[in-house]
């Protein structure tokens, strides 16, 4: 896949995200920054709770209350060129900004519908809400149904409930990109479904990004679903980006600790069931996060460097960055795996 | 109601392809879920009815002893009075067999006859329930229909703006007030407002509508019928309005931390436009089986409320009827207390499937 | 336009000014503001003999202002006073009574009241067997303006006097045919068992007349009946409708928890309901004149007579001698409510009258003596235990329930307060409270061990006081409800078995006061040894009377007020004689 590395439609810089719990604050994420161009495709991997969902409801501030957002800015560049910051957006702005800039596809097709509203009503109220008359909006609907492969007119006048699981997903896809954004989230967007359905909604996808070339920040646990579609991966652990870089890179040439063992802990077909390893441990507590590398009661190569000085998150090359003190131990125990996975 | 299936009727596979007879006719007939459930609804009332035929039987004192129990010890007349003033005039004869009282009355239901007031002189209870049962149902049925709104309104804003001034000086309000009986709250109404303050005069908030205006279609009459009703309905509110409000504001959290609520917002979906048709019509589903069935309890009425104020439903007509033991008319109020009850339950059933699109009645049941 | 309106409006206000009184030029003005639980528009009619009729809407307070009785009985002076009628007595051999009814007596019609309407008024009661016609065999009219009554054998007792004395009389207007009818069916010979009679029975019943026709000077229509008050208006007719004073009489509806904040709001005068004692005070506090009538009962402390010991004379005796009835007084009805004197079986205000002077002074009086009630306990085999609980011989205690009615606020509190005391004294007693009904019921079907309820009556014959409780909870219940399982008609007394049944009965028949009192003294003697029942005290009717509606209202101690509220009650006479008038006129 290629895109335009010198257009990036969306740069987050230093963002953070606290929840105020009442035994302190929850860093959910922490000075996280990256820069997503057109048309490009990124994913963020991680455990649950590793702050990519967080991330990325910081990103269309649709955070409860309690979360309390701090960062140097979400910068957002319009097609005509014109920048924005996200952040500094009236309640109004944002409404507006919202979908039509930059959609999202929740996980949990099930819940994400309207279960008293037909799918109809659910196009009209969002083309309404952006100035789209209900024709113009039905015209695009349907033609963005027929894209994901539906059955265009009867889905459009169905409830939610008369919908199988793979339609609804398809139905939130299709919803998704009706305002033509330039972004659009994809919060674990196949999890919920048989692995056929699945097959079809990333031919799907694929498809359409070709088509209307929009940028895709892809929220998955299923790394070999990540593999398949992303361009750029990043690795996110307890709130922080630990790795990002081109999805090849990162795969195969992994420079951080996490990403090594998460790429060991998924089932690959080409390796045997046996070599599966998951990852000791469980993910550290982010109210009083454990010192230096947060990763390094659990990680097979800290050291005691490990264990009192954060690592810093270094440039290597190919644009990769990766936040490791044993990043070249880590390289070469990748390469090796890769290696006897090869033979 | 155990009809209900979240999946769409399934085409009802003909299984008999006998030539139909009557009993298949009546087999297909109770298969189609209305009339099973009108019936099934019938049963019910029968059932109940004759229930409460026995059980107000039962009671201690029979008309003629109650009223010259009554007769004695509140207006201390003497027996001779008192037996006199009684016994002659009630058309009730207490010594006919129980079962053949049982029949006069199923046979008088069956023609829509409910028979004559025993303490009443003669006047048929049909009469009786005619001319109470409209006020009732206008004053508590609007009064309903305010609690249940205002309720529902302010329980959505509550649990929307959660934590805000408003949702904890509502709540602490809702709280205190749905722990008060509705009588004691009538009577401290009375007791603060008409004998300390002063505001209104008492009496003039007894009855159901001033006796000085001639009754028909005009503003004057139905100003006055929404005047005395304005007290009872008030209680009514105020005593209901807490637990719509409560119940509301919790369907309300939930349903706020439902997925679609989030995509809506998402979808950059004004706040109107989720406050209504997102969280506000989920929220209310579960409150509306709960609304169906307290319509069929309006009928009753409050029995306490009608009778401090005079209103003149059927409430205050039941408890008069209870106190004098009068048979016919505790039967025939308690009749339509029932089937309303039963009925409101069916529309619930019905109101829940129009409302939420998943709940699908089953109109042809399966076998 | 505005300015027609006003003009207009002026125009009607000046008429309707003017117009007003000039229509009303006689009636009197202001309003009466009591209150009667009638029946309510719907279930109301104004059949003089049906329920839901007059007896029922107006009751023994407003009846009689709408249909005169021929006389009104006060008490103090065991006098009558003339409504309808002018003279009445007995005849020379006492065979026959009679009375005039006064000159002038109309009807709100404008038609006379005759003898006929005292006649057709008798026959109509004949069919629904009314209790005079268990001592008259005939009523007849003497002339237009006289009736004589003709007793049967014996018939002729004070008692009768009073019955056909205190008989309202109806229109011969209204009732005329039913009342034909009536005397065609006696003259057949028809009983109350056959047919025609009972068919006759139910038409009279069924009967509604159109209007009111009034001999007393207010009437009403339906349309005047609300659903919270009702108003009797004035008519001129009437002999009374030049001397009362009010121009309407406004009846509010409902009972002692309905009328409770009218009176406290001024808003209701005057009210017979039966309040208790706080609210009474809280009246006191808002500056309502309270006036004290005799209730003509109280509460008694009833036995059932098959579960021992109350089977023993002794121990009966005790519990009266345990139990302080002025403390016990207090506390049904505070000061509305006096612990019982003489404990003769009448009232303590008609005792005097009822009763020789020696009789009185040779009752026990059980005054409160726990020391005599001991011995009486220890008489009858008990002793107490190391508790100080009285047990048997074989070491049980007295261990029972009282039941009362929850409701009524004066009984539960009468029955509370014995039970309290007699478990100091040593009785193992637990509280039964139930709804009135239920309760009265208990008594009924003697579900109970003891009870309470009222004894005495209003009435000042000795047969009505002796009747209330102990004839009305045995004899007087029907044949399958056993009430205190006692055998009224072979009581023991000083050696000797007295059929206590046929003397209460008896007691007042004829019109020889001597016999009448020897006849009393000794049922009062029998009852006071035996203690079959404890009068525990004699009650009062607290009515509120607010002075800032009603003005000449008569001094407490004024004699009027011995009237008891249950039937001549003191308003009527105070009413139609005028002593009360509207306040401020």
């Amino acid at each position: 896949m290629t895109y335009d590395r010198s257009h990036v439609v969306l740069s987050v810089r230093d963002l953070s995200v606290n929840y105020l719990a009442r035994r302190g604050r929850v860093r959910a994420v922490s000075n996280v920054s990256f820069d997503l161009h057109a048309g490009e495709t990124l994913a963020l991997i991680g455990e649950s709770g590793c702050g990519k969902s967080t991330l990325n409801l910081a990103l269309i501030r649709q955070l409860p209350n309690t979360a309390v957002t701090e960062g140097a800015g979400i910068l957002y560049t319009y097609r005509d060129g014109r920048q924005v910051d996200v952040l500094k957006f009236s309640d109004r702005a944002m409404r507006r900004f919202l979908w039509s800039e930059c959609a999202m596809v929740f996980q949990g097709a099930l819940n994400s519908l309207n279960p008293v509203l037909r799918v109809s009503d659910m196009v009209y109220d969002t083309a309404s809400a952006h100035g789209i008359g209900r024709d113009e909006a039905r015209r695009r609907v349907l033609k963005l149904f027929e894209q994901v492969r539906l059955d265009a007119a009867r889905v459009f006048k169905s409830y939610p409930h008369e919908l199988s699981g793979g339609m609804r997903q398809r139905v939130l896809l299709a919803l998704s990109l009706l305002l033509r954004p330039q972004v659009v989230i994809m919060d674990e967007p196949t999890t919920a479904v048989d692995i056929l359905t699945q097959r079809s909604i990333l031919d799907v996808l694929k498809e359409l990004r070709a088509e209307l070339n929009f940028s895709v920040i892809f929220i998955s646990h299923d790394l070999a679903v990540a593999a398949e579609i992303a361009d750029t991966v990043a690795t996110m652990y307890a709130g922080e980006i630990v790795e990002i870089g081109p999805v090849n890179d990162v795969f195969y040439k992994s420079r951080h600790a996490y990403t090594l063992s998460l790429l060991n802990a998924a089932p690959r077909l080409s390796v045997g069931r046996e070599e599966l390893m998951s990852i000791p441990g469980s993910p550290p507590d982010l109210i009083e996060p454990p010192p230096g590398c947060k990763f390094h009661e659990r990680c097979a190569f800290a050291t005691d460097v490990c264990r009192t000085v954060p690592p810093p998150l270094v440039e290597y090359e190919g644009g990769r960055l990766a936040a490791c003190h044993e990043t070249e131990r880590v390289l070469e125990n990748a390469l090796e795996t890769r290696k006897a996975a090869l033979a | 109601m155990s009809a209900i299936t979240t999946q769409p009727a399934q085409p009802q596979p003909q299984v008999d392809v006998q030539t139909p007879n009557v009993l298949d006719f009546l087999r297909r007939l109770w298969r189609n879920y209305y009339v099973k459930v009108f019936i099934q609804g019938l049963i019910t009332i029968w059932a109940v009815t004759t229930f409460t035929f026995f059980m107000i039987r039962q009671m201690p004192g029979s008309p003629v002893e109650a009223k010259i129990d009554e007769l004695m010890t509140r207006q201390a007349m003497t027996y001779e009075e008192a037996y006199r003033a009684t016994a002659t005039l009630f058309n009730f004869d207490p010594d006919r067999p129980l079962h053949l009282q049982y029949f006069d009355f199923l046979s008088g239901l069956v023609r829509g006859d409910l028979g004559d007031s025993i303490t009443k002189g003669g006047v048929s209870v049909t009469s009786i329930i005619l001319r109470y049962l409209p006020w009732t149902l206008f004053c508590v049925g609007m009064a309903l229909v305010i609690s249940f709104s205002l309720g529902i309104v302010m329980g959505l804003a509550m649990g929307y703006w959660r934590g805000s001034w408003f949702d904890n000086l509502i709540t602490t309000i809702s709280s205190i007030i749905s722990g008060i009986p509705d009588y004691i709250m009538a009577l401290l109404i009375i007791l603060i407002f008409g004998v300390q303050l002063q505001w209104f005069r008492i009496g003039d908030v007894r009855g159901g509508v001033d006796p000085n205006i001639t009754p028909g279609f005009t503003f004057e009459y139905i100003a006055s019928v929404f005047k005395y009703a304005l007290l009872p309905m008030l209680i009514y509110v105020l005593s209901s309005i807490g637990t719509w409000t409560l119940s509301m504001k919790s369907s309300t959290i939930s349903t706020l931390g439902e997925d679609y609520i989030t995509v809506a917002k998402a979808r950059g979906l004004s706040q109107r436009r989720i406050l209504t048709d997102y969280v506000g019509r989920n929220a209310m589903l579960p409150l509306v089986t709960r609304l169906a069935i307290s319509v069929g309890f309006v009928v009753g009425g409050s029995v306490i409320i009608e009778e401090m104020f005079q209103y003149p439903g059927l409430g205050r007509n039941l408890y008069i009827a209870i106190s004098g033991r009068d048979y016919t008319t505790m039967q025939g109020i308690f009749l339509v207390i029932t089937a309303a009850v039963v009925f409101s339950n069916i529309l619930a059933d019905l109101a829940i499937g129009w409302l939420d699109p998943r709940v699908r009645l089953g109109k042809q049941e399966e076998s | 336009m505005k300015r027609l309106f006003l003009v207009v409006g002026l125009l009607i206000l000046v008429f309707g000014v003017v117009a007003l009184p000039a229509a009303a030029q006689d009636a009197p003005e202001g309003t009466w503001l009591g209150t009667w639980p009638y029946s309510a528009p719907g279930t109301h009619n104004l059949n003089s003999f049906a329920a839901g009729g007059l007896n029922d809407n107006l009751g023994t307070v407003y009846r009689v202002f709408v249909e005169l009785t021929p006389a009104y009985y006060m008490y103090a002076s065991d006098e009558y006073f003339g409504l309808l009628a002018e003279s009445w007595g007995f005849n020379d051999d006492a065979t026959a009574y009679e009375y005039t009814i006064k000159e002038g007596a109309m009807w709100s019609d404008g038609n006379p009241v005759t003898s006929q309407d005292v006649v057709d008024t008798f026959s109509v009661g004949r069919i629904l067997n009314w209790t005079q016609w268990t001592f008259l065999d005939s009523v007849e009219a003497v002339d237009e303006r006289t009736v004589r009554f003709n007793f049967q054998e014996g018939g002729a007792s004070r008692n009768a006097e009073r019955l056909i004395l205190k008989e309202y009389v109806v229109s011969s207007a209204n009732y005329g045919d039913l009342a034909e009818q009536a005397r065609q069916v006696v003259a057949d010979g028809k009983t109350s068992d056959d047919a025609e009679w009972q068919a006759l029975s139910t038409a009279i019943e069924e009967f509604r007349p159109e209007s009111l026709i009034a001999s007393g000077p207010y009437t009403y229509s339906l349309d005047d009946v609300g659903e919270a008050f009702m108003t009797l208006h004035w008519q001129p007719n009437s002999v009374f409708s030049s001397t009362v004073k009010f121009g309407d009489l406004k009846l509010w509806a409902g009972e002692t928890e309905q009328t409770t904040p009218l009176v406290l709001s001024g808003e209701l005068a005057h009210s017979t309901n039966v309040y208790p004692p706080a609210t009474v005070e809280s009246f006191a506090q808002a500056g309502i004149r309270l006036i004290s009538i005799s209730r003509g009962y109280g509460p008694v402390l009833l036995f059932n007579f098959t579960v021992p010991p109350f089977d023993n004379k002794l121990v009966r005796q005790a519990m009266a001698y345990a139990i302080n009835r002025d403390q016990n007084a207090l506390l049904t009805n505070g000061l509305g409510a006096s612990g019982t004197v003489y404990m003769s079986g009448i009232l303590d205000s008609l005792s005097p009258t009822l009763l020789d002077q020696s009789t009185l002074d040779a009752l026990d009086h059980y005054p409160n003596d726990l020391d005599a009630a001991a011995a009486k306990m220890e008489e009858a085999g008990y002793t107490r235990n190391d508790a100080g609980k009285w047990v048997d011989a074989d070491g049980n205690m007295i261990s029972v329930e009282y039941t009362f009615p929850a409701d009524f606020a004066d009984f539960s509190a009468a029955a509370r307060d014995a039970t309290a005391q007699l478990n100091d004294f040593g009785f193992d007693i637990t509280e039964r409270a139930l709804p009135w009904q239920e309760a009265a019921n208990a008594i009924r079907i003697s579900d109970f061990d003891l009870s309470v309820w009222s004894w005495g009556s209003a009435s000042p014959f000795a047969y009505q006081n002796f009747n209330n409780p102990i004839r009305r909870w045995t004899v007087q219940l029907a044949e399958d409800q056993p009430g205190l399982k006692l055998d009224i008609s072979n009581i023991e007394y000083e050696g000797q078995t007295y059929d206590l049944n046929d003397m209460i009965l008896n007691v007042s028949n004829g019109l020889d006061t001597a016999e009448q009192h020897e006849r009393a003294d000794l049922i009062a003697k029998i009852l006071n040894e035996g203690m079959y029942y404890i009068p525990l005290n004699e009650m009062l009717s607290v009515e509120p009377m607010n002075e800032s509606s009603i003005g000449g209202v008569p001094a407490d101690d004024d004699p009027i007020y011995k009237n008891p509220t249950g039937s001549d009650h003191p308003m009527i006479y105070l009413i139609f004689t005028g002593v009360l008038y509207p306040a401020g006129m």
